[in-house]
């Protein structure tokens, strides 16, 4: 007891570097926990904390801090670092330097010692080019920095301990920085020249390494744009072919489950809210899972391998032209898995009003949960068809969603006027082989928090959709009687005025205000509205498509067709209908007004999009 | 009045896969610091490797590391062949 509460507050260690310089991979050593580390300079955006492994004896609390090139603040980054550094809640600080670019990284080491920072350095990325590594001499870097240095192998974990117990144990205790960097050129100059003189000492015999083979094809002047596109296709064209046999099985696995249900339970209320509501509302949308966790695991292995830094530079051009840099490029790439993560990666942005721009076109790239509302559209309007026709569409949608939010961005741009320069400096991270069991577990594990994370959402709303069209209750209406009649109906009938321009009834519509939820909801909505009848066939989804394509108003017209088809898809693809993205947005933009401005232009256009296209083709 | 002979050209228009040394810098404080940060300094060693199709950005080697910086950026870095 008495121990206990001698015991001193527990140890805060920072971990800083430059991009790429393998900070993340030595915190997952430290902690034990399974922090992706991207092979693209610039990816944690946020401090990431964790405590250490008991390996590591008295538990610290550990902070990976963005990659910085230097600590003069001109970004969000350096600003988190610097503040960071200035907050007096530090008790050690870890500069991580990559022995193969040591030059350009003593930078930072040196700006620390002019602060009169305290630290100790670990040497990383020994696994990638021992060569370059072993000619790094740490015994002469830890004498010309006057700190402690530890090698360490980011890939293998090697001497991580050492490191611990060297700068955690016997480390020097962190002092506030008492100087302020100056902001003048020569300082810089002194510094970066001083640097290149450690380096030149502490690597005496530079041999030349040829790390960037890949390069001569994938930056190519001529080659590259086309190496490109066959990579993009390549990583959206997977997501169907190679999810196709999973996303059979899991939708057999719902359909049976439902037919079983509903044998064993007999009829009645709790059969029918678990067949009909819960088992087909659930099974309807997880049947997209392993579309999502194969587009995950290509975006993973595309970042590990260090491509994207090559696909930023290549893509800087056109973005350059609608006010955007290639910077903006990984952001809006993460937004066709989801838009939450990636409006959370534009901190990495440098200029306010890319950031600005960025954030607002977002919501164009089609994320993952547009998939399966796509899914169900095309699949009803090819139905029994070849399965590269649907693709085909899917491809085309992707494809004018992002051209849409360029157009979108270029109206920005021309909008917001501005003297702000741009500027766009990249550094090429050296080729990595993808640890593909690595990019396997995490994508499992962002599918699974996917789930975990919308499960919940479509849950709230199957069983909302499912009282809401099964009370009040008459065992004498027929179906469509019951669900006219019901509070769902009653609600949707008095909306109905703004579904009919679209070509929808008021069922249609509902789900597509239950889309606002989160836009995956609308098939689970659809499932549980028209598929009240239960599963006859063998799969939910063609169950489904059997019940829109015999829904009709009450004149008798359908409802489901081409026209109504398009004006939805167009619809989905202009609409920001996800709360979770307007909160993140307004979160991260500091301002309501630009999420609500946001949230309400979309929404707008998408709707005067849709109507007019349904106006037109029918 | 020998130095002064020797030709500069922006990095921008240097030949591709041609060795060129830095001799300065001709941007804005600004600019200049950031290519100071990313490791650019005057004798360093640079060969511009490739450009990006529609005048986007050129890929440079620079103590064996490769980056990217765009057309305009690179004009602001003098160079002479070597």
């Amino acid at each position: 007891m008495i121990e206990a509460e001698r015991k001193p507050p527990r140890l805060k260690v920072a971990l800083v570097g430059s991009p790429n310089s393998g900070k993340t991979s030595l915190f997952n050593w430290i902690t034990g926990s399974r922090y992706k580390t991207v092979n693209y300079p610039g990816s944690t955006v946020e401090s990431h904390k964790g405590l250490s492994l008991p390996f590591y004896g008295e538990t610290f609390e550990v902070i990976d801090t963005p990659g910085i090139y230097s600590l003069n603040p001109s970004s969000q980054d350096e600003k988190v670092t610097l503040d960071l550094l200035l907050s007096g809640q530090l008790h050690r600080v870890i500069l991580v330097i990559d022995a193969s670019q040591i030059q350009r990284q003593l930078l930072i080491a040196l700006q620390l010692k002019e602060m009169g920072v305290l630290f100790s350095v670990a040497l990383t990325m020994s696994d990638l080019d021992p060569e370059a590594n072993s000619a790094v001499d740490p015994k002469i870097l830890s004498e010309e920095l006057g700190v402690h240095v530890s090698v360490v192998d980011g890939r293998l974990g090697g001497g991580v301990k050492e490191l611990v117990d060297s700068s955690i144990d016997r480390g020097p205790v962190f002092k506030k920085p008492f100087r302020s960097l100056s902001n003048d050129e020569d300082f810089l100059k002194k510094l970066t020249s001083q640097g290149r003189v450690i380096a030149n000492k502490v690597v005496p015999s530079r041999t030349r390494v040829e790390k960037f083979e890949l390069d001569r094809w994938l930056v190519h002047s001529r080659l590259s744009l086309p190496l490109f596109l066959i990579v993009m296709t390549l990583l959206f064209s997977s997501v169907y072919y190679f999810a196709a046999p999973f996303m059979d099985m899991v939708d057999w696995f719902f359909a049976t489950s439902s037919v079983f249900v509903s044998e064993q339970l007999g009829e009645g209320m709790i059969s029918d809210f678990l067949s009909s509501g819960m088992i087909e509302g659930m099974g309807a949308v997880l049947v997209f899972v392993p579309q999502i966790f194969v587009l995950f695991f290509g975006l993973g292995l595309l970042e590990e391998s260090g491509y994207l830094a090559r696909a930023s530079t290549l893509i800087d051009r056109p973005l350059h032209f609608v006010g955007l840099s290639g910077r903006s490029f990984v952001p809006l790439l993460s937004g066709f898995a989801c838009a939450v993560p990636a409006v959370m990666a534009t901190r990495n942005l440098k200029s306010a009003r890319e950031r600005w721009i960025a954030v607002f076109v977002l919501p164009f790239m089609t994320c993952s949960a547009r998939l399966p509302v796509y899914a169900l559209l095309l699949g009803f309007l090819f139905f029994g068809e070849a399965s590269w026709k649907p693709g085909l569409i899917l491809a085309a949608i992707y494809f004018s969603s992002a051209l849409i939010g360029g157009v979108a961005a270029w109206i920005l741009h021309k909008i917001l006027k501005t003297k702000e320069r741009s500027y766009f400096l990249m550094e090429f991270p050296p080729y990595r082989r993808p640890r593909v069991a690595k990019v396997f577990k995490d994508s499992l594990y962002r599918t699974k928090s996917y789930v975990v994370k919308a499960g919940p959402t479509i849950f709230t709303f199957v069983l909302i959709l499912w009282v809401a069209s099964y009370f009040p209750h008459n065992t004498a209406w027929s179906e469509s009687e019951q669900l006219a009649n019901s509070f769902l109906g009653q609600v949707g009938s008095a909306l109905d005025f703004l579904f009919r321009p679209m070509g929808l009834d008021w069922r249609a519509g509902v789900a597509l205000l239950s889309a606002f939820v989160a836009r995956e909801v609308f098939v689970s909505s659809m499932a549980v509205i028209f598929n009240l009848g239960g599963v006859a066939e063998s799969s939910v989804q063609a169950s489904l498509i059997e019940q829109m394509k015999n829904a009709t108003f009450p004149d008798g017209g359908l409802i489901f067709t081409t026209p109504t088809i398009v004006a939805m898809i167009l619809f989905f693809m202009f609409a920001l209908q996800c709360i979770s993205t307007t909160g993140v947005t307004i979160k991260e933009m500091g301002s309501w007004k630009y999420g609500v401005a946001q949230l309400v232009t979309l929404n707008v256009v998408a709707y005067a999009v849709a109507v007019l296209a349904y106006q037109v083709l029918s | 009045m020998k130095q002064k002979e020797e030709s500069l050209l922006p990095l921008s228009q240097a030949p591709i896969g041609a060795a060129s040394q830095i001799r300065r810098f001709s941007g804005d404080a600004e600019l200049n610091q950031r290519l100071r940060e990313i490791g650019f300094y005057e004798g360093a060693h640079v060969v511009v490797k490739s450009r990006m199709p529609f005048g986007g950005p050129l890929v440079i080697e620079l103590d064996q590391c490769s980056l990217a910086l765009r057309f305009l950026e690179a004009s602001s870095i003098e160079v002479a062949a070597m």
